[in-house]
């Protein structure tokens, strides 16, 4: 057979990489798409999604890190399960999976799903949405989740803390995956706490991305230090808004609900993100939607009080008014993904070196290029992660550029502020090295010590993988996944810092459906060291 | 610019009817370009050793899912295509080699309807109306040629379709046929050649060298929206009576039965895939007929089958044959027992060589099974077993990526990458003198949406040498 004649033609488009910041960024656990953080096996199995991710470095051993990760397991219900469906958790939706082994590796020594909370008579189940924050200083993690009572229509966030000793701990924490028992006895040690509980009998509001994170400042050094933060979304016609709560460390001891944004947009205020500066400011970024498709980004600093005292907060300042955001349109994907992506902010602040001004960096995804075949069923063509700067404390903000201007989409970026370096560092799904800009990977720009510019890309996963390739996805091929998780910390030696990357792959196994094998969604990490 | 997309695809050939060793090829597909004046299309390529079009253009405005067939004997090539409106008509159309290689009746690029009749001067219709049924829809038309040139029939062009009764609740619907003449197109009344099933679908015809008019099909075997709902797949021989009388059929005959739904979207893709039947007949050397016919296959479906696409873990293209006139059916083998799935197989004899062609899409070399490559296996003369499969797609392409999935309403999953491809085979009987067009959507030449970069599903010709 000799092929004669065809009319083909391809495009390659190469991923720009290295950068020659704090040090030669290198690659730990599998270039090609990171290791699946997860033990669930391939038969049965189900996505995990909505990724989040934190750890303490050295904390198992010099170089050897204790990584604490969070997605939406659809084991949890056995949602999404072929018939007959595999193990299904107790009602949690909430995962976590930790690393604590000695190897260099992003293997998962044991994961399970967030244990229920009961809070007056009322069992409160994980209902997704995790959130992990560590805290290096009293060596302890918090996971922030949603949850939703078991008998009645009653929501929730959920906060639950747990010390490394006992993450570290086999008899508590066994490796493998944890029953219900065994998910109590790893996490329950501080009793978890229910947050801003909507009472039964009516859906008043509705509680989304919840965000958590600790004033990582020695205990006694300041107002706040120590203090637990959590914000989440409250969807309510009335009084809803983005909320902010404190609580103290030890006991979880938390105030009252707090309001923070100001407006009543005709789509609510999503998708808070909470950061605590190196002075114990806190820091959060949120989106209003207005009339489509237009947002605005806030930002939004508040004045520890110490736990369980509310904090203070100023008046949102506005970031930018987003003029082509994403997420307005019912069936609003992204060209070629079918998922459907909400423009949300993230931020990061970073300490400079004259020990006073702190920069906050912004970046949200928004569309680029939007084909509009249909207004309300629009689609964007080129999605792209922009980033704005402010060194006053963001009473003003630099024009926002694109972090990574190649083809094809940009989205779902996380940012985060390697202290010991000054490093600030985001991540982002990127689909321009896959020849049909598709598939995706996962990039990582890093914007150096002292400086506001975004350097060159480094990719983070090399294979670009279909974010729907798991069958369970189809042939609902509209997918829901509205973020992925990082953080980066280190010593600040060159070589001593760590970025791990909590995303959504379909690249590492195939599972077992039916008779035949295909890909499967999980939560995988990856290691950057720098 | 904003380009639109093309997929559904036919195509046939007439060896070395331009220049020795350039082939006069047509092409058809359903076209979403305005431009055109229809949802369908023809496609030729009348000069050069490429597989580039000279010339496109539609037969007339409204009609999709269109089939061409060669006729080398009397050197024409016939089009149907189904009227976009709630008729029951196919038109078909006749052109000669002459007229397609006129520049004066054909001239060269984009014709619009209707500025250039004297290119397919013929058109008929095959109209399946029943005045008795007060709610009908046409499916699936098919076309065939009677390549003889003596005997009751030579000539003639049969026309198939599923013709279904919605009047009442649960629907039925039979398989039909209309012959036409072949230089007028004058064309007789459709009659069933589905006997008493009350669900044929999917009709596909082929003429044998010795004028027998073959079918295949597929029914259900239970009301239309019971499940779970067997399929049996079917096979009938009608006789010709010469043009535009009727043929003469027998009774269907069972060939094979799937206890899964004719529909179904492979396990990690968009797309949705269909039970097709297709066969075609290779002539033996003691003059004897082998009948081979392939259709697609989910081997299980993963969630529920109630839903409007089920997803599938695998599909197969499969296969079987007949050396009886379809009388007894050999036990059904996969074309590949690789993984990924094999979808929207097509068959076809090169009478030349009598080499039995079934293509495919195959998605086994993609890591994620999604992304599939042309594949072709032959059967040698006076065997019943596949050679080693030929990858004529160097690279892959993403049947979920591109335009078509951006004018689907939302881009919301369901993606449009039609349900066939186009097969032919010929050549002048002398080794390395075979050819094979596939004719398939491809989406791997990028358009320009608003401004940027986005890969655009095309109609794709590609011609390999055996």
């Amino acid at each position: 057979m000799t092929l004669k004649y065809a009319g083909i033609l391809t495009i390659l488009a190469p991923l720009v990489s290295g950068t020659a910041l704090h040090a030669t960024p290198t690659i730990v656990c599998g270039a090609a798409f990171g290791a699946q953080f997860n033990l669930e096996p391939d038969t049965h199995a189900v996505p995990q999604q909505l990724e989040a991710v934190d750890f303490i470095p050295n904390r198992i051993g010099p170089s050897e890190d204790l990584v604490v990760g969070g997605a939406y397991d659809f084991r949890g219900t056995g949602l999404g399960s072929p018939a007959p469906k595999g193990v299904i958790w107790d009602g949690s939706v909430s995962g976590y999976y930790v690393h604590r082994s000695a190897t260099s590796d992003c293997s998962p020594q044991f994961e399970g799903g967030l244990p229920p909370i009961v809070s007056n008579g009322t069992t409160y189940l994980g209902n997704g949405g995790v959130a992990i924050a560590a805290d290096p200083r009293r060596d302890a993690f918090f996971a922030a989740d949603l949850r939703f009572g078991s008998t009645d229509d009653v929501s929730a966030v959920g906060l639950l803390r747990v010390s490394s000793a006992n993450l570290l701990n086999s008899t508590l924490c066994p490796n493998g995956t944890h029953t219900a028992a065994q998910s109590r006895s790893c996490w329950e040690a501080t009793p978890g706490v229910v947050l801003d509980p909507n009472p039964p009998g009516e859906v008043i509001a509705t509680l989304d991305y919840p965000s958590v994170v600790v004033d990582e400042r020695a205990t006694g050094s300041g107002v706040g230090a120590g203090d637990v933060y959590v914000a989440f979304e409250k969807f309510n016609v009335t009084t809803g808004g983005i909320t902010l709560i404190a609580c103290t460390n030890a006991t979880l001891s938390c105030s009252a609900p707090l309001i923070i944004s100001n407006t009543s947009p005709e789509f609510g205020s999503l998708d808070a993100n909470l950061q605590v500066r190196p002075g114990g400011d806190i820091t959060v970024t949120y989106v209003d939607m207005n009339a489509a498709p237009s947002d605005t980004i806030h930002f939004v600093i508040c004045k520890p009080k110490g736990a369980p005292m509310a904090p203070v907060c100023s008046a949102p300042t506005v970031v930018a008014n987003e003029s082509q955001a994403l997420g307005f349109a019912i069936y609003d994907s992204l060209s070629g993904l079918n998922m459907e992506v909400f423009t949300a902010a993230r931020h990061a602040d970073r300490l400079e070196s004259d020990g006073k001004t702190v920069t906050s960096f912004v970046v949200w995804d928004r569309c680029q290029t939007e084909y509009l075949d249909i207004p309300e069923d629009s689609v964007c063509l080129n999605a792209q992660v922009v980033m704005s700067a402010s060194s006053d404390g963001g009473t003003t903000w630099s024009a926002p550029v694109p972090v990574n201007s190649d083809p094809g989409h940009q989205f779902f970026p996380w940012i985060s502020t390697d202290v010991s370096t000054g490093t600030v560092n985001i991540v982002y799904y990127n689909t321009s090295p896959d020849v049909f800009h598709k598939r995706i990977a996962v990039s990582l720009n890093q914007i150096a010590a002292g400086s506001t510019t975004v350097g060159a890309p480094i990719a983070i996963t090399s294979t670009p993988a279909p974010w729907d390739a798991d069958p369970t996805q189809n042939p609902f091929a509209l997918g829901f996944d509205y973020h992925f998780g990082m953080k980066a910390r280190g010593t600040g030696t060159a070589g001593n810092s760590r970025v791990y990357t909590s995303f959504t792959s379909t690249a590492d196994r195939r599972a077992i459906y039916g008779t035949s094998q295909l890909p499967e969604q999980n939560n995988n990490l990856q290691e950057l060291t720098y | 610019m904003n380009p639109l997309p093309q997929n559904t695809e036919s195509v046939a050939f007439l060896p070395n009817r331009v220049s020795p060793g350039v082939d006069l090829v047509v092409g058809a597909g359903n076209d979403q370009r305005t431009s055109i004046g229809g949802f369908d299309a023809y496609y030729v390529h009348r000069r050069g050793s490429t597989c580039g079009v000279d010339f496109e253009g539609a037969v007339s405005s409204a009609a999709m899912n269109p089939t061409v067939v060669a006729d080398p004997a009397r050197d024409a090539f016939f089009l149907s295509d189904i009227f976009l409106s709630l008729s029951q008509i196919v038109e078909v159309a006749r052109t000669t080699s002459t007229n397609l290689l006129s520049s004066t009746a054909c001239p060269s690029g984009t014709q619009l309807n209707g500025a250039n009749p004297n290119c397919w001067p013929v058109v008929g219709t095959a109209d399946f109306t029943n005045p008795s049924v007060k709610q009908a829809a046409l499916l699936d038309s098919y076309i065939a040629v009677d390549p003889r040139t003596s005997g009751t029939g030579a000539g003639d062009v049969y026309v198939v379709a599923h013709y279904e009764n919605s009047t009442n609740f649960p629907a039925v619907a039979s398989a039909e046929i209309i012959a036409c003449t072949n230089l007028a197109l004058d064309c007789g009344s459709a009659i069933v050649v589905s006997g008493a099933d009350t669900f044929g679908s999917y009709p596909y015809v082929q003429v044998r060298a010795d004028g027998l008019i073959t079918i295949s099909y597929w029914n259900y075997t239970q009301p239309f929206g019971t499940q779970p709902n067997t399929i049996d797949v079917k096979f009938v021989t009608c006789t010709p009576q010469g043009a535009p009388k009727a043929p003469t059929c027998s009774t269907p005959i069972l060939v094979a039965t799937s206890d899964l739904p004719s529909l179904f979207a492979p396990g990690d893709s968009g797309f949705r895939d269909f039970l097709f039947p297709k066969h075609a007949h290779r002539l033996e050397a003691d003059g004897t007929f082998t009948t081979f016919l392939v259709y697609d296959r989910c081997r299980s479906i993963i969630g529920s089958p109630s839903v409007a696409a089920p997803v599938c873990s695998k599909i197969d293209v499969v296969f079987t044959f007949s050396t009886d006139s379809g009388a007894t059916w050999s036990a059904l083998e996969a074309v590949e027992s690789g993984a990924g799935h094999q979808f929207f197989g097509t068959i076809q004899d090169d009478t030349s060589t009598e080499t039995i062609n079934i293509a495919y899409y195959s998605t086994q070399d993609d890591i994620f099974l999604q992304r599939p490559k042309i594949r072709l296996r032959q059967i040698a003369p006076g065997s019943t077993v596949l050679t080693t499969a030929s990858i004529l797609t160097a690279v892959s392409t993403d049947p979920d990526a591109g335009v078509q999935n951006l004018i689907e309403p939302g881009g919301e999953g369901v993606i449009n990458f039609g349900d066939r491809i186009g097969l032919a085979a010929a050549g002048t009987g002398t080794a390395g003198q075979s050819e094979v067009y596939v004719h398939y959507t491809w989406n791997n030449v990028f358009g320009t949406f608003v401004g940027t970069s986005q890969p655009d599903q095309n109609n794709t010709l590609l011609s390999a040498a055996y």
